[in-house]
């Protein structure tokens, strides 16, 4: 296939998100080359715990081993395939294929086979390996590439969104709690990436709560997840002028951020209760008045490390992006707990995901619709290619190799596929 | 042990429930409500509480009443043509409490949950709990905890328009 015939300026064909050959194609060249986020080191503290994983195509266990190091093993038995772990967390000390018992240390080692007489010599064979496995503090990410730039040169300007939200844990560090929200849709993955820097659509799609929100004002006095959702429903509802004032910053690798998200109180008002005001006192004791009110205003939303996570550190929140087919998409949705604060500040991430990141959830179910229909609507042949030029005139290159455009500009998913240009042609 | 009688109103009591969301009278629903009612749908088996772990629903009566009035006023395109739904209750067991304030019941059953969008039907299986205060000849709820069989598997191709 000839990928290169997908792009035409400005415009994508359509079989880049429907052809189950472009799919493959992806997983090879994009899901098996990028880093991809595996787990938080929190989730494995001790040795001999283990979490199971998807890694693009593969299923994949993070084992920590005796040595405090981090093994990224395939979950295939070497003797007949079988998967070793079916359980999605554990502790073990050696790993044990439930069929003929071969048996692995926590490295994927072949430490142990019944009937080693039957062989020659003891197999030559172990758990295969991951062949790059990397940390940026605490965020496990693992490459299914030997070769390619490290993860920090991979997460390049990105980084700063880890960095920001470690940065508001009052302990400086953060665990992972509260399980995981899954939502399945019926489309290609990249209509999540693309929609999730889409300032054009919250207008439309979200009407529904939107106006609900505005025909009930009074919510904004109820209760404290009532505010909440109100708030985060409100925010869908601005004008497109206002959208535009929402700078967005494209960089190289299709990554994205969204900035002045929260000016003027859009999505999450800045907390004044006495719960925020004594987080608030902890990090000015950890970093100073000077950089916790900076950690405070970074007030970006949805940063995208392409191809698959987006980061809210605002709400120490995460969404992992996993394709499963053309047509077949799982989000995860990942709460983080800002090692120190009290327990009040986690409730509010977890009614930030349930909010706006569950199956049952006002907003997001009508983002997932709309991602069926377009899945839909490009079976037709009637008409080949998607146009992307929206806002095209006003983007702006910077000197340090991003691209700067307003917000409801397309320039996010020109960027996006000018990364899977670069992935899917070399 | 419950009075039969006492039994068969609460019975009727949650069969007039489930058919107020089956029949889309969802203000009428809402009114069953008590103002401080929670309503929880727990996305872990056994979950212990909604303020440590993620959930599918974890809802009080005002941010309730936003939901009912976004599928009323019909905008929202999951839910364009209107989901058709069917609750069906069963094993309805009911104990009286003490609380703090007077007596309330406890009331549990099995829920089939099916519903039909478009030109798919999709079949849910979980375990309703209800806190119930009496109220005149009837009662209103103070909480409502629906605990789905597959709360922690994937869900699959799941979104949710009428609750459960």
């Amino acid at each position: 296939m000839d990928v290169a015939t997908l792009l035409r300026g400005d415009a994508v064909h359509r079989a880049a998100y429907i052809d189950p050959a472009v799919f493959a194609l992806e997983q090879e060249r994009i899901f098996r080359r990028a880093w991809l986020y595996v787990a938080h080191e929190s989730e494995v503290p001790q040795a001999g715990d283990y979490v199971l994983r998807r890694l693009g195509p593969e299923e994949v266990l993070l084992v920590r081993r005796e040595d405090g190091g981090l093994s990224l093993l395939h979950n295939r038995c070497a003797h007949r395939g079988a998967r070793i772990v079916t359980e999605p967390a554990g502790n073990a000390r050696q790993l044990r294929c439930p069929y003929h018992a071969w048996t692995y240390a926590l490295d994927g080692r072949l430490i142990g086979v019944p009937l080693p007489e039957g062989y020659a010599a003891k197999p030559d064979l172990g758990l295969a390996k991951v062949p790059r496995v990397e940390s940026y503090r605490g965020f496990v990410f693992g490459s299914h590439a030997s070769g390619g730039p490290g993860l920090a040169e991979f997460l390049g300007a990105l980084a700063s969104a880890f960095d920001n939200m470690l940065d508001r844990a009052p302990a400086g560090t953060l665990s992972r709690f509260g399980g995981a929200l899954r939502l399945e849709y019926r489309g290609n993955w990249k209509m999540f990436m693309e929609n999730a820097v889409d300032l054009v659509h919250p207008g439309f799609v979200h009407r529904s709560s939107v106006e609900v929100a505005r025909a009930q004002p009074q919510a904004l006095a109820a209760d404290a997840l009532t505010q909440q959702g109100a708030q985060m429903f409100l925010a869908n509802g601005l004008r497109a002028p206002q959208w535009d004032e929402v700078p967005l910053h494209a960089f190289p690798g299709g990554h994205v951020y969204m900035g002045g998200f929260y000016k003027g109180g859009v999505i999450g008002a800045e907390r004044e209760d006495a719960v925020f005001t004594r987080y608030r006192a902890q990090l000015v004791e950890r970093h100073g008045e000077e950089k916790a009110a900076d950690v405070l205003a970074l007030d970006r939303f949805n940063n995208l490390v392409w191809p698959n996570v987006s980061i809210n550190a605002r709400f120490a929140a995460m969404r992992v992006v996993q394709p499963l087919a053309a047509d077949r998409t799982v989000v995860e949705v990942l709460c983080f707990r800002l090692d120190g604060a009290a327990p009040e500040m986690h409730e509010l991430t977890l009614q930030f995901v349930n909010l706006a990141a569950s199956p049952a959830s006002l907003v997001a179910s009508d983002d997932l619709e709309v991602f069926e229909r377009c899945q839909r609507g490009l079976q037709d042949a009637a008409l080949e290619w998607i146009d992307l030029r929206r806002g095209a005139l006003g983007d702006r290159r910077q000197d340090d190799g991003s691209t700067l455009g307003s917000g409801t500009s397309e320039l996010a998913i020109r960027n996006q596929f000018a990364a899977w240009a670069q992935y899917m042609t070399r | 042990m419950i009075a039969l009688e006492q039994w068969l109103r609460v019975q009727q009591f949650l069969f007039h429930e489930a058919r107020l969301l089956d029949e889309r009278r969802l203000q009428e629903w809402l009114a069953l409500y008590a103002d401080d009612a929670e309503y929880w749908v727990p996305y872990a088996w056994e979950q212990q509480s909604p303020q440590d772990h993620v959930s599918l629903f974890y809802e009080t009566k005002s941010l309730l009443s936003m939901r009912i009035d976004r599928l009323e006023r019909e905008l929202s395109p999951l839910d364009s043509p209107m989901a058709r739904v069917n609750h069906y209750l069963t094993n309805v067991q009911v104990d009286a409490v003490t609380v703090e304030g007077g007596a309330e019941l406890t009331a549990r059953a099995h829920l089939l949950f099916v519903e039909h969008r478009r030109e798919e039907q999709r079949w849910f299986a979980g375990r309703s709990s209800w806190r119930l205060r009496p109220r005149g000849e009837g009662f209103l709820i103070a909480a409502k905890r629906v605990d789905l069989l597959n709360a922690d598997q994937d869900q699959g191709h799941l979104r949710f328009a009428v609750p459960f």
